[in-house]
C-alpha cells in the first residue's frame, strides 16, 4: 500500500532534477544570459530541494503519526495549554499565503506595476502556502476528516474557525483558478478571481486575529487595532517571502536579480518597511495603553510578554530581530539585494515568533488564580514531533516553490502583461 | 461600573449582588420584573454609550438569576457548591469518571485546592457552568457544541467533534478537555444523557458526595433545594469570574 505513493514521489523528485537538464537539452531552459546557471551551483538547487523534500515528507509523517496516536498522546499540550506550536505556524503559513496573495493583487488587480514581475510567482507561493497552512490545520485537529465533511454540512456561521477555514479555502481555489488562468492570461476573469481571492483573503487575516484573539483570556489585541495588526503583518508575510523568493532562488540558481526583478524587490522591501512602522507603532499604543489605563483586560498577557515567561521571544526575537532589525536595515539601503533578503528573513522570523507568542501569552495566564494549584506550572514545551510537523511545513513550501521554479519558472520570467482596467 | 474579583474571597470569585433587592428567584412579582428589565435596557443603552460592555454583560448575567423570568429555557437547571463542606476527598471525581467510563486523565469535574495559607475553604469543585452566554457555543466551527432547548444545558454531538479544542481555549472555566475514549471534546453535563434526561436521579457527583457540598436541581422549580439554598444564603452567594458574562449556573457558597 505504502510502495505506490513512494513510487510516485520518487519519480516526482528525479523528474524535478532531471528537468532543468532536459530542458538545457531542448534548450527550454535558457532565458537569455542572467538566466544561465553557473556550473558551481547547479548541485545546490537540487540539493536544497531534496532537503525541503525530506523536511515536506517528515513533517506529513509526524502530522499523520499523531493523527493516529492522538495529538492530546504526542504533542506537549495539556489541559491548561490546548494549543501549541503547530497552531502558531498554522497560522504564520496562513498569513504568507493571505500575504502573498494580497502581494499578487497589487500588482495583477490594483494595478501597482512596479510588482508586476513577482506577481505571477506570488500567484504561485500563495497556492503553496495554503497548501502548508491546510496541512498544519489538519495537524491540529483530531478529528480532520470531520472538518472536510462537516465545515459544509453543519456550519457556525458565528466561529472563527469555521469562516477561516472557509475563506481560506475560498482564496486558496481563486488562487489556484488564478494559476490556471496564467497560461490564457484572460483579463477580465484574471481581474475578478483576483478581487475576489483578496477580498475573501483580506476576511480570512481578520477572522485569523479573531481566532488568535480569542485565545487570549483577556485578549492583548481586540476590535480596531486588532484589524490593523493582522491586516499589516499579513501583507508584510506576503511581501517578506517573495523578497525571500525571488532572492532565495537567484541564489540558488547563481543568477543575479536585476532589472525589473531588482525594482520590484525594492518595493516589496518599501511595503515591509511601511508595515513594519505601523506595526512598531500600533504595538507601542497598545502597550502603552496598557499600563496607563485602569482595569485594561490585557494586562496580564502584556505582562507575560513583557516581564514573564515569553519576554525573551518578546524582546529579542519579536522586537529585536523583527521589528528593529528590519527597520533599521531597510533605511541604510533597498539596492543590495543580499540586505534585503536579511532584512526580510528577520522580519518573517520576528512574525512567526509573534504568532506562537499570540497563541501561548493568553493560555499562560491562570484562568482560575489561585485556585488552580497547576497554575504554578502552566506551561509548555513543544515535543519534538510538534517541531517536526512546523518543519514539514517550511519543507513544503520550500520544496513547492523550487518545484514551481523547475516546471513554470517561464512563465512568470517571460514579459508580464500589463495591468488592464477591466473597466 | 467596575467589575473587580474579590481578594478575601479568592482570585476569580465575586459576590452577587443581594437577591432582595430585586426579587425571589422563582416568585414572579411582574411590576419588579419589569422594573428590573427597565433598568437592564437603561444600563444596556448607558452602558453602550459608554462603552462599558463588559460591565454590561456582567449586570445581565446577574439580573437573570436575580428575577429567574429570564431564562429562555423551560428547566433552569444549576449546581450549588458548598465549599465550607468539601474535604477535596474526590470521591465526586470517581463516580463521574466510573459513571461515564471516562480516559485516564480525563476530568468532567476538577477539584482545585487553594495553596496553603490562605483564608476561607481550601477547595473547590469545578465543572461546567452551562453558561447562557456560553463563549463554547461560538467558537465550534460545527455546531458539535451545542444547545439543548428543552433542558437549556450546553451538550456535545460527538459525531460532528473535529477536535480543534477552540472551546477548550474559549472556555473561562477550563471546564472542557479531549475525550480519548470518544474521540471528541468533553464536558460535565450535569449528567443529562445518563441520569437526567430519563429522570433517574441527581448528577453521580452529587449522589457521590458524602458531605452534601454539591446541590443540584432546577432553579425554576419553587421546594427546589437549590433555589432555597441560594435565597437563604443570598448574600454570599458567589459565582466564577463575573466579569465574563457567562451567565453561569454554577454557584459557591
Amino acid at each position: 500500500m505504502v510502495s505506490r505513493p513512494l513510487i510516485t514521489v520518487t519519480a516526482l523528485v528525479l523528474s524535478l532534477l532531471t528537468e532543468q537538464r532536459t530542458r538545457e537539452g531542448k534548450g527550454l531552459g535558457s532565458h537569455g544570459k542572467g538566466m544561465e546557471m553557473a556550473e558551481g551551483k547547479k548541485g545546490l538547487m537540487e540539493k536544497t530541494l531534496l532537503v525541503n523534500l525530506v523536511l515536506a515528507v517528515s513533517g506529513l509523517a509526524a502530522i499523520v503519526y499523531a493523527g493516529i496516536a492522538g495529538q492530546h498522546a504526542v504533542y506537549g499540550i495539556s489541559r491548561q495549554v490546548p494549543w501549541g506550536v503547530v497552531i502558531g505556524a498554522y497560522a504564520f503559513f496562513a498569513a504568507v499565503a493571505i500575504g502573498c496573495c494580497l502581494v499578487a493583487a497589487m500588482s495583477r488587480v490594483y494595478g501597482l506595476t512596479g510588482l508586476a514581475p513577482v506577481a505571477r510567482r506570488a500567484v504561485f507561493v500563495s497556492m503553496v502556502s495554503s497548501v502548508a497552512a491546510m496541512v498544519l490545520l489538519m495537524g491540529t485537529m483530531e478529528n480532520p476528516w470531520r472538518m472536510l465533511v462537516y465545515n459544509a454540512v453543519s456550519p457556525n456561521p458565528l466561529s472563527n474557525i469555521w469562516w477561516l477555514v472557509t475563506l481560506t479555502g475560498i482564496m486558496a481555489g481563486c488562487m489556484f483558478l488564478e494559476f490556471a488562468a496564467m497560461f490564457q492570461e484572460k483579463g477580465p476573469s484574471r481581474f475578478i478571481i483576483g478581487f475576489i481571492g483578496a477580498v475573501v483573503g483580506v476576511g480570512a487575516s481578520n477572522n485569523l486575529g479573531g481566532l488568535l484573539a480569542g485565545a487570549m483570556d483577556p485578549p492583548l489585541w481586540f476590535g480596531g487595532q486588532l484589524l490593523v495588526v493582522f491586516l499589516c503583518s499579513t501583507v508584510l508575510a506576503g511581501a517578506a517571502v517573495m523578497v525571500l523568493v525571488v532572492g532565495g532562488v537567484a541564489l540558488l540558481s547563481g543568477e543575479e536579480v536585476n532589472g525589473d526583478q531588482l525594482v520590484a524587490c525594492q518595493v516589496l522591501a518599501a511595503i515591509i518597511h511601511f508595515m513594519l512602522a505601523i506595526l512598531a507603532i500600533v504595538m507601542i499604543i497598545r502597550f502603552y495603553t496598557v499600563f496607563t489605563t485602569e482595569n485594561d483586560s490585557g494586562l496580564a498577557v502584556a505582562t507575560i510578554l513583557l516581564r514573564g515567561k515569553l519576554s525573551v521571544s518578546f524582546w529579542l526575537v519579536e522586537v529585536g530581530i523583527g521589528l528593529v532589525g528590519p527597520i533599521v536595515l531597510l533605511l541604510s539601503t533597498r539596492e543590495n539585494i543580499r540586505l534585503l533578503m536579511i532584512a526580510a528573513a528577520m522580519a518573517l522570523t520576528g512574525l512567526f515568533m509573534q504568532r506562537i507568542d499570540l497563541v501561548l501569552a493568553g493560555q499562560f495566564t491562570p484562568k482560575l488564580g489561585e485556585w488552580q494549584r497547576i497554575s504554578a506550572v502552566v506551561s509548555y514545551l513543544p515535543s519534538w514531533l510538534e517541531l517536526v510537523a512546523v518543519a514539514g511545513a517550511v519543507g513544503i513550501v520550500g520544496f513547492g516553490v523550487l518545484s514551481g521554479e523547475r516546471l513554470f519558472s517561464r512563465f512568470w520570467r517571460t514579459a508580464s502583461h500589463p495591468f488592464r482596467n477591466p473597466f | 461600573m467596575q467589575i473587580v474579583p474579590e481578594k478575601n474571597g479568592g482570585a476569580g470569585l465575586k459576590r452577587l449582588p443581594a437577591l432582595e433587592e430585586t426579587s425571589s428567584l422563582a416568585i414572579c412579582d411582574r411590576r419588579r420584573w419589569l422594573q428590573g428589565v427597565g433598568l437592564v435596557a437603561g444600563g444596556v443603552l448607558v452602558g453602550q454609550y459608554f462603552g462599558l460592555q463588559q460591565a454590561m454583560a456582567s449586570v445581565l448575567g446577574e439580573s437573570t438569576l436575580a428575577t429567574g423570568l429570564a431564562h429562555p429555557y423551560r428547566r433552569h437547571f444549576a449546581m450549588v457548591v458548598q465549599q465550607d463542606r468539601c474535604t477535596g476527598c474526590g470521591q465526586c471525581v470517581t463516580a463521574c469518571g466510573q459513571l461515564h467510563l471516562l480516559p485516564e486523565g480525563g476530568q468532567r469535574l476538577m477539584i482545585l485546592e487553594r495553596p496553603p495559607g490562605g483564608d476561607g475553604p481550601s477547595f473547590m469543585p469545578v465543572m461546567c457552568g452551562h453558561c447562557l452566554e456560553a463563549p463554547c457555543l461560538s467558537v465550534c466551527p460545527t455546531r458539535a457544541t451545542f444547545r439543548d432547548e428543552s433542558s437549556g444545558l450546553v451538550l456535545m454531538n460527538e459525531q460532528l467533534c473535529v477536535g480543534c479544542r477552540a472551546c477548550q481555549v474559549a472556555c473561562p472555566y477550563n471546564a472542557r478537555y479531549f475525550n480519548s475514549r470518544n474521540q471528541a471534546m468533553d464536558h460535565c453535563d450535569f449528567c443529562f444523557t445518563s441520569r437526567l434526561r430519563d429522570n433517574r436521579g441527581n448528577p453521580a457527583c452529587v449522589d457521590a458526595c458524602p458531605h452534601e457540598a454539591l446541590v443540584f436541581g432546577d432553579l425554576l422549580e419553587n421546594a427546589n433545594a437549590v433555589s432555597q439554598l441560594l435565597v437563604e444564603h443570598q448574600n454570599r452567594v458567589k459565582i466564577l469570574r463575573p466579569e465574563k458574562g457567562t451567565r453561569m449556573n454554577l454557584y459557591f457558597l
